[in-house]
């Protein structure tokens, strides 16, 4: 299907850092897209990406979600725009309800959503997106069942899936699409060793995943189906790929 | 009184005394409960419990806004009428505005108002002392709008998409506190929020449209509050972590 490459388009790709990123990122450069990075870490950025410089390769912290605007009015590139982006920035905790309070709670949906929204909105009011482009989020299965000691996490991505619908709808005069993958288990997350790491928990994700975890290629994959020409039709959606954990 | 509507002497809060709240805390008096009504309008306040009549019945103000005055007004709320037996969140900003004008404080007052203060109230709620450790039941009022997308919405979608999801995760969690709760979705309801963002006076364009998915007509707040009284009543005694849509039909069409 030759409509399933990336070649002359750009994408924008926020959230850069954490391994399934930085998969889903190469494998997009792999497709020949022309990509601007953005991620919170300087020294992170020039160490991974070696390759690319400004202004393809930008740094500002992506939760700042007061100084979004300025940081994307400052850093972007006048004559870029774009036929992608991608979010994939996610931050996540293990926490029973009664250490949930309203500071570890709006932490998490705010870089979870806050921050997802807020760079939408400001690269829609700089005419950033091309009209046929497409926004793709990174969310988690998380969304849409119920998680040991993760309430916060859920209750962000479920907002962002329920701001995708809306956006969605929203979009649909210029037509750009914009949709979720609900990640389940995925096969780097064992590597890591942030706060997700809990290897009890993992191995009942994957336990009960019938066809296991997923690989981060897989999820890169998906990626690159949303962004291309095979998907004009596909909006709204949050597509699941679970290994069958939900079923 | 059939028994499995019995509210007799128990202490429920109906935070927010709105439409729904309004019509909630109505309901819940009439079947002989004690009713906690919180509302950041004193008016609203004094409205309802003027209907209310006989009763040990009591209002307290708070501004949902202000997440963190939370805490204290359970605390007050526990010391002056003791342990809670049930909860209802009727609070809620409709928030109609398109992407561009929704800057990052609006969709913060959004969330704080529909979703971070119904989280610190069950938060509170659940601590040890403060409710009823043989049973006790707790119902947010989401929207259908958690389902589907609806442009100018995203404020409020989102925040009420979070609710459900965190309600999956406390029903979880809280269930060996013997604390079910759920949620309920309506449609477009008859209520003074509604009447602000859509117009349906009868024979307008929206009415209409409204009506071609949502087929059984506009919920009046009883529709909804009977739904409410369900999922606090023993009638739904394993039903925990679900939401319940009171939509006319319009979810399924």
């Amino acid at each position: 299907m030759s409509d399933l490459t990336l070649q002359n388009k750009s994408a924008l790709i926020i959230g850069v850092h954490d391994k399934l990123s930085r998969i889903i990122a190469r494998s997009i450069i792999k497709e020949n897209a022309h990509v601007t990075l953005i991620g919170s870490d300087k020294s992170l950025l020039a160490e991974e990406y070696p390759e690319i410089t400004e202004p393809h390769l930008i740094n500002f912290n992506i939760t700042d979600c007061k100084n979004i605007e300025k940081n994307l009015k400052s850093h972007l590139n006048d004559n870029l725009k774009y036929d992608g982006v991608v979010f994939c920035h996610t931050q996540s905790d293990f926490k029973p309800l009664s250490f949930v309070k309203y500071d570890n709670l709006s932490s998490i949906v705010n870089d979870n959503y806050f921050s997802f929204v807020e760079f939408i909105r400001v690269l829609t009011k700089m005419k950033k997106i091309n009209n046929n482009g497409s926004i793709v989020a990174l969310s988690s299965i998380s969304s849409i069942r119920a998680m040991k000691a993760k309430m916060a996490f859920c209750s962000s991505k479920a907002a962002l899936d329920a701001a995708i619908r809306c956006l969605a709808v929203e979009f649909a005069n210029k037509k750009i699409r914009v949709n979720s993958i609900q990640k389940g288990e995925v096969d780097v997350d064992f590597e890591k060793g942030h706060i997700q790491d809990v290897s009890a928990i993992r191995e009942e994700g994957v336990s009960n995943a019938c066809l296991g975890a997923s690989s981060a290629t897989e999820i890169a994959n998906t990626v690159i189906f949303l962004l291309s020409d095979a998907t004009h039709t596909l909006t709204g959606q949050s597509i699941v790929i679970d290994g069958g954990y939900t079923l | 009184m059939r028994p499995l509507l019995n509210f007799n002497n128990k202490n429920i809060i109906v935070a927010g005394v709105g439409g729904i709240g309004q019509a909630t805390v109505l309901e819940l008096a009439s079947m002989g409960a004690n009713i906690i009504m919180i509302d950041a309008n004193e008016q609203a306040l004094n409205e309802t419990i003027f209907k209310l009549g006989q009763g040990k019945h009591s209002t307290h103000i708070c501004d949902f806004s202000k997440v963190d005055t939370i805490e204290p007004l359970i605390k007050n709320i526990v010391k002056e009428s003791g342990a809670i037996d049930a909860f209802v969140y009727c609070v809620g900003i409709g928030a109609v505005r398109p992407l561009k004008l929704s800057k990052y404080e609006f969709m913060r007052t959004v969330m704080d108002i529909n979703f971070f203060s119904f989280i610190e109230m069950i938060r509170c709620i659940s601590l040890k002392g403060n409710y009823n450790p043989k049973e006790t039941n707790i119902v947010g009022i989401s929207a259908i709008g958690a389902f589907l997308g609806n442009s100018t919405k995203t404020a409020y979608c989102a925040s009420k998409g979070a609710m459900n999801a965190a309600v999956r995760c406390l029903a979880k969690e809280l269930a060996p506190k013997n604390i079910r709760i759920n949620t309920v979705a309506p449609g477009v309801t008859d209520t003074p929020m509604a009447r602000a963002s859509e117009d349906y006076g009868s024979e307008s364009e929206e009415y209409k449209s409204i009506l071609q998915r949502q087929y059984l007509g506009i919920c009046s707040p009883n529709d909804i509050t009977n739904a409410v009284v369900f999922l606090l009543s023993n009638m739904s005694n394993k039903i925990t972590g679900s939401c319940l849509s009171v939509d006319g039909g319009k979810l399924s069409s």
